[in-house]
């Protein structure tokens, strides 16, 4: 296919000429062909025939030496053999088969040489046999062995002839062919180039100077008169392309002259509306800061932690405040300190406490703002920090100081730093996060005081049972133990009696403030009412249990009691102890469980553990009286 | 009794001449092959007539031509016929003479000088130069012939030219 193509994109010159030549050629060489193959079937045949003729011939001249058995006379006959190319031997029998005469081409000397030796001879293309018949009786034959050698010299010669005169041919029909597509194409080629010229240059005013009669001629007049139309056209067309750009370039003045007039006019209704836009925008900037500012507080006050807080406060200061870093100190009464409660953009060293007196802004009660931090007062609690423009903010509520709102700028950027709406903005944010804390720490003293006991500070009753409901659905999911004891005051009612009331009271205290230390971080203490109290101990074994009840036990003796300057005397409990899930899996049946190991532990004399009837070991073996 | 005694010498004479009678079978065949390249011009017009071989003297020689009686040359039966006084040259197509003929050879030549269509043959010494056609003799042990050719001409012979190439000498 490319080899096609690639012929068909050659010259027309080289198209002729490649298939003159491949013709040419072809015809030579299937003509060398024939005439070889023909001569070769024609010599093969006639040299047969040729050699039948010499042995004939030798055979007529051999009779008269066959019938005198003269051998030297037959040697003679047979040596003409020598003049006859290709004859390898002759050999001349007798009558009887015996050889009279042998002619050896390539040995003449020995005339003796074995005729089997020849036989075998790859030299031997063919022989042949004439018998030697003098007066109709057989008297002998020739037998003549050839090789085609020279015959195939010969032809090769020929051969070697044809060629040479082959390529002769062929190096004339070549030129012939190169004269002849010379005179075809050359004429051809000049209205080529000259159409080239004409379609690069738009040059129409060439012509071509071909004057000929026969189709080229005709075909260059054709272009001739083609060519005196299209120069014909573009003039023409010049002169109205001319016209028409005088008339577009007045035109593009005209449009240019009203084109500026109308951007003037645009310029100042612009700058109108950018002064509307600008002002549109701090509007909705305003009214997303309140939106943010209503919307974090709403969040706040439905949470029910300081823990809760943080994320809320973190998010929407970041959102408020999205230039600046920050951190919410809190106020600590106890330590006098002020505390980071959260940090948002900080490093983690710029976050520490620090004394009251370390702040400017809690000292005044008002912002303290730092614009230049290489001119303004620095409050001391940020003067080892790189120093950047801050705010602190104090955090009031109530009339009481909670802590501070300390906001500093991160971008590297100090164009448009800290306007008043900024100052404004974390004035208010600081106003909500105040009361937002304050509200919170009112409602975690309420929440703690519907919980406790206020005599002991132990936890009360409703608690512990909301608690037992929830440590048992818990170990359920966990599949561990709930242990819960249940403690009662050994003969509290004579002591009441004998001491009063008041050293009643000072006995539950002691217990409790007991209780409180003695829990595990895990570990619940209750007061159940009266002079009962339930200890729940949530994921212990029974082991662990006893153990943990007996060590109660134990501690309770040795508690010392004094009232009003006496010392009263030792007091002793009774625990029972009931396991979850094994005496019970609901609240009423632990506690009931718990309350009988509790009577049992009573009647066995007090002053010891008892484990409920379905847990391991009820040992009950108290040492104390 | 004289043919027992004619035995007995054919006898004697044939002890010697196992080699004699090889000689001859060889002369026989030559004399043959003599006919087979010679034309007659008795026979020029297609005759079909007997070729006769006369056989003058005496010889092993004359029995072993006599085996070739009956045999074809040239289209003509070989006929072999022993000279006597009542033979006539004429009859006669090949004479050969035995050696022991040497004695009167020139004399028959010379009697037979011209006859017509008579080839003659001898294996004596000097038959050419007698007048004799043709000369048998032996050369370094091989059978060899010479040809007196003018003596063919006058008999009005012709031999064939491969007959004479043969020869060992041929006189004109």
């Amino acid at each position: 296919m490319t080899r096609i193509s690639r012929f068909k994109d050659l010259p027309i010159g080289w198209k002729l000429a490649i298939t003159f030549v491949l013709t040419t050629a072809t015809a030579l060489l299937l003509a060398t062909f024939f005439f070889t193959y023909t001569s070769w079937q024609h010599e093969k045949e006639s040299a047969k025939n040729e050699l039948l003729a010499v042995a004939n011939i030798i055979g007529a001249n051999s009779t008269a030496a066959l019938a005198f058995g003269d051998a030297t006379a037959a040697q003679e006959t047979l040596a003409t053999l020598r003049a006859v190319p290709g004859v390898l031997q002759g050999v001349l029998y007798d009558e009887s088969g015996n050889v009279l005469a042998n002619f050896n081409r390539q040995n003449p000397d020995n005339q003796s040489a074995k005729v089997s030796a020849w036989e075998i001879n790859d030299n031997i293309d063919y022989q042949v046999s004439s018998p030697v018949v003098l007066e109709n009786d057989v008297i002998g034959k020739v037998v003549l062995y050839a090789t085609l050698a020279p015959r195939i010299q010969q032809l090769l010669d020929n051969l070697l002839t044809v060629l040479l005169a082959s390529i002769t041919s062929l190096a004339i029909a070549l030129l012939v062919a190169w004269r002849m597509q010379k005179s075809i194409t050359s004429p051809i080629t000049r209205i080529t180039e000259l159409m080239q010229r004409v379609s690069r240059h738009h040059d129409y005013t060439v012509r071509s100077d071909i004057s000929q009669q026969d189709e080229i001629g005709t075909l260059s007049d054709g272009i001739n008169q083609m060519l005196d139309h299209v120069q014909q056209r573009d003039n023409e067309l010049e002169q109205h392309r001319h016209e028409l750009e005088s008339e577009v370039s007045r035109r593009t003045a005209a449009l240019k002259e009203a084109n500026e007039k109308l951007k003037e006019e645009l310029d100042k209704s612009a700058q109108t509306e950018e002064g509307l836009k600008r002002a549109h925008e701090t509007l909705e900037r305003h009214h997303n800061e309140f939106a943010l500012l209503s919307e974090m507080n709403d969040r706040l006050q439905i949470c029910h932690s300081v823990d809760e807080m943080k994320p809320v406060i973190s998010h929407y200061t970041r959102k408020l405040f999205p230039e600046y870093g920050g951190c919410l100190y809190v106020y600590n009464k106890s330590t006098s300190l002020v505390e980071p409660l959260i940090s948002w953009r900080m490093e983690s060293d710029q976050v520490r406490e620090f004394g009251h007196d370390d702040c400017w802004a809690l000292r005044q009660g008002h912002p303290h703002l730092v614009m230049d931090p290489e001119t303004d007062l620095i409050c001391p609690h940020c003067a080892y920090d790189q120093v950047k423009p801050y705010i602190c903010v104090p955090l009031i509520a109530y009339g009481e100081v909670m802590g501070i709102l300390h906001l500093r700028l991160q971008a590297e950027t100090t164009d448009d730093v800290m306007p008043d709406s900024f100052n404004q903005l974390s004035v208010s944010a600081s106003e909500r996060l105040a009361l937002a804390l304050a509200n919170l720490k009112l409602k975690e003293a309420l929440q703690e005081q519907s919980v406790r006991d206020p005599l002991t500070g132990l936890f009360n009753r409703r608690y512990m049972e909301e608690t037992i409901e929830r440590e048992l659905a818990r170990s359920k999911r966990m599949g561990s133990c709930l242990g819960i004891v249940m403690i009662d005051v050994d003969h509290f009612k004579d002591f009441n009696d004998r001491y009063g009331h008041e050293a009643g009271d000072l006995v539950l205290q002691e217990l409790g403030n007991y209780l409180t230390r003695a829990v595990r971080t895990e570990d619940i203490a209750c007061r159940y009412g009266g002079e009962e109290f339930v200890f729940i101990m949530p994921g212990i074994n029974t082991e662990n249990a006893y153990a943990r009840a007996e060590e109660l036990r134990k501690d309770v003796n040795n508690i010392n009691l004094k009232y009003k300057g006496h010392v009263l005397p030792n007091i002793s409990i009774s625990l029972g102890v009931a396991l979850a899930p094994a005496d019970g899996t609901s609240t009423d049946i632990l506690l009931d469980t718990a309350d009988k190991a509790l009577y049992q532990a009573k009647r066995a004399g007090r002053n010891q553990v008892v484990m409920a009837g379905n847990s391991v070991n009820t040992n009950t073996s108290a040492t104390n009286s | 009794m004289r043919r027992i005694l004619g035995l007995m010498i054919a006898a004697c004479i044939a002890l010697p001449a196992a080699a004699e009678s090889k000689e001859s079978e060889l002369k026989a065949a030559f004399v043959y092959n003599f006919a087979k390249f010679t034309e007659w011009p008795a026979f020029k017009n297609n005759d079909d007539s007997d070729l006769n071989l006369c056989l003058a003297g005496n010889g092993t020689l004359g029995k072993v031509l006599s085996n070739l009686k009956g045999r074809n040359v040239r289209g003509h039966k070989l006929n072999v016929i022993k000279v006597d006084s009542t033979t006539e040259p004429g009859d006669c197509h090949i004479l050969y003479v035995s050696r022991s003929e040497a004695g009167n050879a020139d004399a028959l030549m010379n009697s037979l000088a011209g006859e017509q269509g008579l080839l003659s043959i001898s294996d004596i010494d000097g038959f050419t130069q007698s007048g004799g056609i043709i000369e048998l003799k032996v050369v370094n042990n091989k059978m060899r012939f010479s040809i007196n050719l003018r003596a063919a001409r006058e008999a009005d012979l012709t031999l064939s030219s491969k007959l004479l190439r043969l020869a060992t000498t041929v006189e004109e």
